[in-house]
């Protein structure tokens, strides 16, 4: 075995001691290189620092921004307001304003001297759990809206309890059916507030503490409020109450009331005094919730300027209260609403039954009117098509059961529609089906079988001849949105897609026993073909599959599960029994 | 009968750049077109433009021959916009391969288009850097543009305070 080590070392003692001062030395030679190596290093990363500091520097100083005026870094943060309002409380630090104002002193100080920045305020409103909290929170809110200046203002509160900390992380949205999506008279806060987690709705209502500070938001801003958005379940009377009784709307334009509440809720009931008088500027205004649960007895107690008013939409209404106000709002371009019972004219303005017999109420003629929407939940004739002249009305949408007369009604008062959007529920006779699907304007039809004693019939009843007549172009000439719920027959369905040109290939080439198709001929008919096809409860059937292989699932959509019936049950407060 | 030749006008930047340009390309601009309004004779001299450099003066005349004919925007349409709240900060396709360019080149073309009142030009250049600004934080604004976070103490401790009402502090 050898006595020498791997790396030389010998097993004499004076070659050993030698080898290890040799060792030493270099190592101190080694450590002293280093040491002077690192010395100059950081010197040399100090002074890079110091390089990149004045470069930093230099070119913050020579940023291309800096060279713009205020006026036009104004301009800029105008364009960053986004298109629909953000919540102020919580707010996002990078959403408009408060992204702005905190990037530096110029943008801070310009970006609260620019007005239209803070005029829309959107809040969750919490009741913060102590009173130093409750203040501090009125203190941002207050510094907020006087940023705003004289400009008009966009208010909308909702109740929301964010527990013992000021602010909650987003959580669950609150569910659309609270807020039903809007359509133009104002943008519902769903898509910004926030619930928070572990809580149900019931939990979410307005409390008499939260509705009072939501008071002492808007009262003081009230002169120059332009649009109101007040969400407060429970305390929706009130809110009323205080538009009439405590303050000042004389610039309000829009008004929207969500009093959403769930059954069995009971609240306060209102005092009996005309609301809504001070507010001459009115013109839009929007009550999601039943409009009969404001315990509005006739239309002359909410004392609008109704010959003002251009857009209405309610939740359900009694149609004594509808007429009247239809008598009354010569304006009116959007009107948009859920009838309760049946009309009876006698009612109108005013009257009663027994003088409706003697004097026939007067025909309303609403010049203005561009669209009405319409559900009934009875069935009921909607006569106002019938006493009703309506020059301008281009877009019709009618929810409701079919009725025998309603394609001549259709016909006679209508006939400048441009669109025209039916949607039923129930058995529609193919004759009313056929003047129906006649009208040049339908362009979107939906069946919804929502009633277990209504068969879903509709092509049920419709027979080879009726397909030939929409492959020919004479019925649904334009119709460009079919949506269905319901056992139809997929037969006659696919038939119907087959004549509309929905599916591009001959039916009996892909169907084979589909006699149906060879008899009215394959796609491409006089009319426009359909762009869009949506089925909504139907059985699951091997052929829809291979349509929406061949169309796409974008075009051709199926729905097993009957969430839509869900929604319109809802809609139109039927009892799902 | 030939149409009359259209009248050429030549303009001249702050680095002695010359341009000849047809008069309702120029005229896009409210401030030359005023100038030119207001001188009743033909001048052979060019405009000078001291604002504007020759590179800036280049993209602008290439937005202002694209959208030659259009409509210019009033004070009307403006005011009916704002009123309306039909706010967008959309950029049609041309205007938007336009505006691509350094953050150096927007800027100059914003002041330029400022200076020279293309209020269209102006609109497309401050979308273009709100646009940027959007969905931002306000570090990443800083980083984006070069900006030095010079708060005060005092202005700290107001933005530490606003934030305890920030969903994303």
């Amino acid at each position: 075995m050898s006595s020498q080590h791997k790396f030389g070392i010998s097993a004499n003692s004076e070659v050993l001691t030698a080898q290890r001062n040799e060792l030493l030395q270099n190592f101190e030679d080694i450590e002293s290189k280093a040491a002077q190596l690192e010395a100059q290093l950081a010197v040399l990363t100090a002074e890079r620092a110091e390089v990149v500091e004045a470069a930093l520097f230099y070119q913050a100083i020579f940023a291309p921004w800096k060279k713009v005026p205020n006026e036009i870094l104004q301009r800029i943060f105008y364009w960053t307001k986004p298109t629909e309002p953000p919540t102020c409380i919580p707010f996002s630090r990078a959403v408009a304003p408060m992204q702005l104002a905190q990037v530096c002193s110029r943008w801070r100080a310009i970006a609260f001297a620019t007005s239209s920045l803070w005029q829309d305020f959107k809040c969750a409103v919490y009741l913060p759990t102590s009173e130093y909290d409750q203040l501090e929170t009125k203190e941002f809110i207050q510094n907020w809206l006087s940023r705003a200046g004289e400009i008009p203002l966009s208010i909308t509160a909702i109740p929301a309890d964010l527990g013992p900390s000021k602010t909650t992380p987003p959580s669950s949205p609150i569910p659309q059916s609270i807020f039903p999506a809007p359509y133009g008279v104002m943008q519902s806060p769903a898509p910004f507030a926030f619930r928070p987690q572990n809580q149900s709705f019931p939990e979410w209502l307005c409390t008499r503490d939260k509705f009072d500070f939501i008071k002492e938001i808007v009262i003081p801003n009230a002169p120059r409020t332009r649009d109101l958005y007040l969400a407060l379940p429970s305390y929706y009377r009130h809110s009323v109450a205080l538009l009439q009784q405590e303050a000042n709307f004389l610039w309000l334009e829009n008004l929207a009331f969500d009093c959403a509440l769930p059954a069995q809720t009971t609240s306060p009931s209102l005092p009996d005094y005309p609301l809504l008088k001070h507010t001459p500027l009115l013109r839009k205004i929007k009550f999601v919730a039943p409009f009969s649960s404001l315990i509005i007895r006739n239309h002359t107690q909410l004392q609008l300027n109704w010959r003002h008013i251009t857009h209405f939409e309610t939740g359900s209404i009694p149609w004594r209260i509808l007429l009247p106000i239809l008598g009354h709002a010569k304006s009116l371009q959007y009107c948009k609403a859920t009838l309760e019972g049946q009309p009876h004219q006698g009612l109108l303005f005013g009257g009663n039954a027994a003088q409706a017999n003697q004097d026939p109420s007067p025909e309303i003629n609403i010049p203005f009117l561009h669209t009405l929407d319409l559900t009934t939940s009875l069935g009921a004739p909607i006569q106002i098509l019938e006493n009703t002249q309506l020059p301008n009305l281009k877009v019709l949408t009618l929810t409701s059961e079919p009725w025998p007369d309603l394609a001549r009604m259709l016909l006679k008062s209508v006939n400048s529609l441009s669109e025209f959007r039916l949607t039923f529920h129930g058995h529609m006779h193919e004759d009313t089906f056929k003047g129906i699907v006649s009208l040049p304007a339908l362009s979107e039809l939906t069946h919804l079988s929502i009633r277990k004693r209504a068969p879903n019939l509709i092509f049920g009843t419709i027979s080879l001849d009726t397909l030939a007549l929409i492959a020919q172009g004479h019925l649904m000439p334009h119709l460009h949105t079919f949506h269905f719920e319901g056992g139809v027959s997929s037969k006659l369905l696919i038939n119907l897609l087959v004549t509309k040109g929905f599916i591009s290939t001959d039916g009996s080439t892909i169907f084979p026993d589909l006699e149906g198709s060879k008899k009215v001929g394959r796609g491409g008919g006089v009319g426009a073909p359909f762009q869009q096809v949506k089925l909504y409860g139907v059985a699951r059937d091997p052929n829809f599959e291979s349509i929406q292989e061949q169309v796409g699932s974008e075009r051709f959509t199926m729905e097993f599960l009957e969430t839509d019936k869900w929604r319109l049950l809802n809609q139109i407060g039927w009892d799902a029994e | 009968m030939a149409a009359p030749a259209t009248q050429q006008i030549k303009i001249r930047c702050n680095d002695e750049k010359e341009f000849t340009v047809d008069r309702d390309v120029l005229e896009r601009s409210v401030l030359i077109k005023n100038m030119l309004e207001d001188v009743t004779e033909q001048q052979d001299a060019p405009i000078p433009l001291p604002n504007v450099s020759g590179p800036v003066m280049a993209k602008v005349l290439e937005y202002c021959t694209h959208h030659r004919g259009e409509p210019l925007p009033s004070a009307d349409t403006e005011q009916s916009q704002d009123e309306t709240r039909k706010r967008t900060t959309d950029i049609s396709e041309w205007d938007q391969k336009f505006i691509t360019v350094d953050q150096e080149m927007l800027f100059e073309i914003i002041l330029a288009a400022n200076y020279l009142d293309i209020k269209s030009l102006l609109d497309v250049g401050c979308k273009t850097v709100a646009n940027m600004i959007k969905g931002k934080t306000p570090e990443e604004i800083r980083k984006l543009f070069n900006i030095v976070n010079d708060f005060t103490p005092e202005e700290e401790a107001q933005i530490k305070k606003e934030n305890e009402w920030a969903e994303d502090r």
